[in-house]
């Protein structure tokens, strides 16, 4: 990870959130020592949120439970 | 004949059964990706061997753990593997699926089955990678593990616990005898596993048919890593084939374990280690190669009875190239192991088969595991051979031999004769010790030159038809009486001399045939 | 008549030499002469020809003693010649029956070998046979679940409320959390 993206969450969205979520996806970062978060729009992952802390991502995005549930198969 | 309802319902049950988990993954990027080896950034917490997830399905095993990189094979094929890729770690090392379900199967080195029928039923799993068992675990090797090849149950006999490396040139029999001994553990309640490392696909079908023809897959398991299976797969395939032979042993069985062959499991961590960019040294071998077998042949063990008595047998396979036992992997495994079992492409060529080379093949542990009745007689067979070699040497100098010098090498010839065996015959102890009596006798000397295997096959072929009794009566385990050995001798010769009689004047051709020799 | 047979009779009885005209020293004469003869004749001839009918008896008896042993013998050997074939012929049999014994089990060897690698080839068929049909039954399960998924992506890329994506990020940022606390 490069020195400038420390202490920086991406989060990725599928279309733009509201302010009452960008303040609990804000806490949510805060909480693991991120003070800054960075936003990508992504439609490809269709819904649903993808945040990635330094080496941890969390992913909940409607694409990986469908791909999930495709590869389960 | 496909039942689409079947289908149906399937594709339901697993959509029902999926785990749909939004769960948080130590992940990292991959910053470099070719020859079937990824960089990754990140995943700062890794394990090393562990087992990593590339984005898209496929996996990779963790080895190298440096600064600010993760160094990883990739264990299916490259293609679909991109820069920027997100690879996750599963916080597990490889674990190979073990159980009883896995006899007569062919299986990959992770037990996935790949002999096209349904996944085996696996009771469970173990680790690839285990600590070998520890010196107080570990009894005496004592129990024989019979090979029905004579000269290797007589003279280089292996026990149940015992690493004998099978060393030779390509085109010597030495997956021969490998798969001679597990057809001969019919019967023995011995498990067998047979690992196949960067052989041909072809030779192997052609092996497996053997075992398949010859009824040994009911307890043997195929674990293979073919030549065109990807480079990492070749490298666990001994460590998988031995986790499952260890889940035997820890039950107490007896299990015998062929590698076939460690030369190219070397010559496939190699390219590993190199397109690793480890240091290389010796044969461009890195310096963990004997590490790498070391550990792997260590796993064989005899357990103490406290731990159930179990034991693992291990026959590794090195390929030497023009019978050069001084390179850098032979000479490794020849350290490591408990003897081995030298085979020559000159023996093999000039029809002894077996092609061993007595004189070279040693067993450091297998005496004492030897059969009694075996033992008395085999001491005088190494001795008797010896001689004969010592005097072969200088026959070739074509100097003038008295009679008891023609003797000698007379019977040396015919003893070696009685040694040879063909593919697939394997002689129940019994039919070895009534032969190993004939050739140690005089009536050796009756039998007629050239003829020896056909007398050989004669004799047992006769004590089985019209003299069962006598057979029965040799006890293995016990020295053979006086007794029972005038009267095995006796009907010996009852069918030597009835064969030499049918002969039109046999012993003008015998003396015409060793003036000739002579003369040579 | 009467009285010259009864005076004949009486002279006879009276002197019979003379009456038979006989002198008695020829008689005595004579019988000494028969004593002589006899006696001679006992020695000379008797004897020896006595001697040599025993003899001749002897050698009858040996002979016919020898005889006797000699039959004896040929009784026995022609018993043991009997004793012999019999044994020849019991071993014969048991040689033959090993034989056949022996032939019997190579040939079920042999039969079984057949049959094994019979019932092998039978089993590799179906084991190839069930591959196609499983790996057939896979690949139309895997483009089920590929159209499908498909289908479900292009119905959510348009079809999903903010509302209901506010819900997902809720619930994905709850758990989380929950999972960190734990």
């Amino acid at each position: 990870m490069k020195s400038a993206e420390k202490g920086t969450a991406r989060v990725t969205l599928a279309m733009q959130a509201d302010a009452e979520t960008q303040a609990k996806i804000a806490a949510f970062a805060e909480q693991r020592g991120c003070p800054n978060v960075r936003y990508t729009l992504d439609p490809s992952i269709l819904g649903g949120i993808v945040i990635q802390i330094g080496d941890t991502i969390y992913d909940g995005s409607v694409r990986t439970r469908l791909e999930t549930v495709r590869r389960s198969v | 004949m496909i039942d689409i309802n079947a289908i149906g319902k399937d594709i339901r049950e697993k959509i029902a059964n999926a785990r749909v988990s939004i769960d948080e993954r130590a992940c990292g990027r991959i910053v470099y990706s070719g020859d079937g080896i990824v960089r990754i950034s990140g995943l700062h917490d890794v394990k090393y061997n562990e087992l990593l997830e590339v984005h898209g399905g496929g996996r990779a095993l963790a080895l190298n753990l440096e600064e600010d990189n993760v160094g990883a094979v990739l264990l299916s094929e490259g293609e679909g593997v991109r820069y920027g890729d997100l690879v996750y770690s599963t916080g597990e090392t490889v674990h190979m699926r073990v159980g009883e379900g896995l006899l007569g199967r062919v299986v990959d080195p992770l037990g996935h089955a790949i002999d096209g029928m349904e996944e085996a039923e696996a009771a469970g799993t173990r680790p690839v990678e285990f600590p070998a068992p520890a010196i107080m675990d570990r009894a005496k090797v004592d129990t024989p593990l019979q090979t029905g090849i004579l000269a290797i149950d007589s003279m280089i006999p292996i026990g149940r616990g015992q690493r004998e490396l099978i060393i030779g040139d390509r085109q010597t029999g030495k997956t021969a005898i490998a798969v001679d001994t597990i057809l001969n553990q019919r019967g023995e309640d011995v498990i067998c596993i047979y690992v196949s490392i960067g052989q041909k696909a072809s030779s192997l079908a052609k092996i497996l048919q053997t075992l398949r023809n010859g009824g040994a897959m009911d307890y043997t398991c195929v674990v293979c890593a073919t030549a065109d299976d990807a480079v990492p797969l070749q490298y666990i395939a001994p460590y998988s084939g031995c986790a499952l032979a260890e889940y035997f042993m820890y039950k107490g069985k007896d299990v015998l374990i062929v590698y076939d062959d460690l030369s190219k499991h070397a010559v496939a961590y190699r390219a590993m280690s190199l397109l690793l960019k480890r240091p290389s040294g010796r044969e461009a071998y890195p310096g963990d190669v004997f590490y790498l077998h070391s550990r792997l042949l260590e796993r064989a063990a005899r357990l103490s009875d406290a731990l159930g008595g179990g034991s693992i047998t291990a026959l590794p396979i090195v390929e030497t190239l023009a019978g050069d036992i001084s390179a850098y992997i032979p000479t490794n495994v020849i350290s490591i192991t408990d003897g081995q079992i030298y085979l020559e492409s000159e023996l093999f060529n000039s029809g002894v088969r077996p092609a061993v080379n007595v004189g070279l093949s040693v067993s450091r542990v297998g005496g004492s595991a030897q059969r009694a009745a075996i033992r008395r007689i085999s001491g005088q067979l190494r001795v008797n051979l010896a001689q004969y070699r010592e005097l072969a040497v200088f026959m070739q100098f074509g100097s003038d031999l008295d009679a008891e010098t023609q003797k000698t090498l007379s019977r040396g010839v015919k003893m070696t004769d009685t040694l040879k065996q063909p593919q697939y015959r394997n002689y129940t102890v019994r039919e070895m010790i009534v032969l190993l009596l004939v050739s140690q006798s005089d009536l050796i000397d009756r039998i007629p030159a050239k003829q020896v295997t056909a007398c050989n096959a004669g004799i047992l072929g006769h004590l089985h038809a019209n003299e069962p009794a006598l057979l029965e009566a040799i006890d293995p385990d016990k020295p053979v009486f006086e007794a029972l050995r005038q009267k095995i001798l006796a009907a010996a010769e009852a069918y030597i001399s009835s064969v030499v009689e049918e002969e039109a004047a046999p012993p003008a051709a015998e003396g015409a045939e060793e003036s000739s020799a002579e003369a040579v | 008549m009467t009285n010259v047979f009864m005076q004949t009779a009486a002279q006879l009885l009276a002197n019979p030499f003379e009456a038979l005209g006989l002198e008695w020293q020829s008689v005595v004469l004579h019988l000494f002469n028969l004593v002589v003869l006899t006696v001679g004749l006992y020695f000379l001839l008797f004897k020896p020809v006595k001697k040599m009918i025993r003899e001749r008896q002897e050698k009858i008896r040996k002979i016919e003693k020898d005889n006797a042993a000699l039959s004896e013998e040929v009784k026995q050997m022609k018993e043991s010649t009997e004793q012999v074939l019999s044994d020849a012929k019991k071993e014969a049999a048991v040689i033959r029956e090993n034989a056949v014994k022996e032939a019997n089990r190579r040939a079920d060897d042999i039969v079984g070998r057949a049959r094994d690698e019979a019932k092998n080839m039978i089993a590799q068929t179906e084991r190839s046979l069930g591959e196609e049909r499983r790996g057939l039954q896979k690949e139309i399960e895997r483009q089920i679940a590929d159209v499908s998924v498909l289908v479900a992506e292009k119905v959510l890329e348009k079809n999903i409320a903010p509302e209901d994506n506010k819900k997902l990020i809720e619930d994905c940022l709850t758990e989380w959390n929950s999972h960190e606390k734990r």
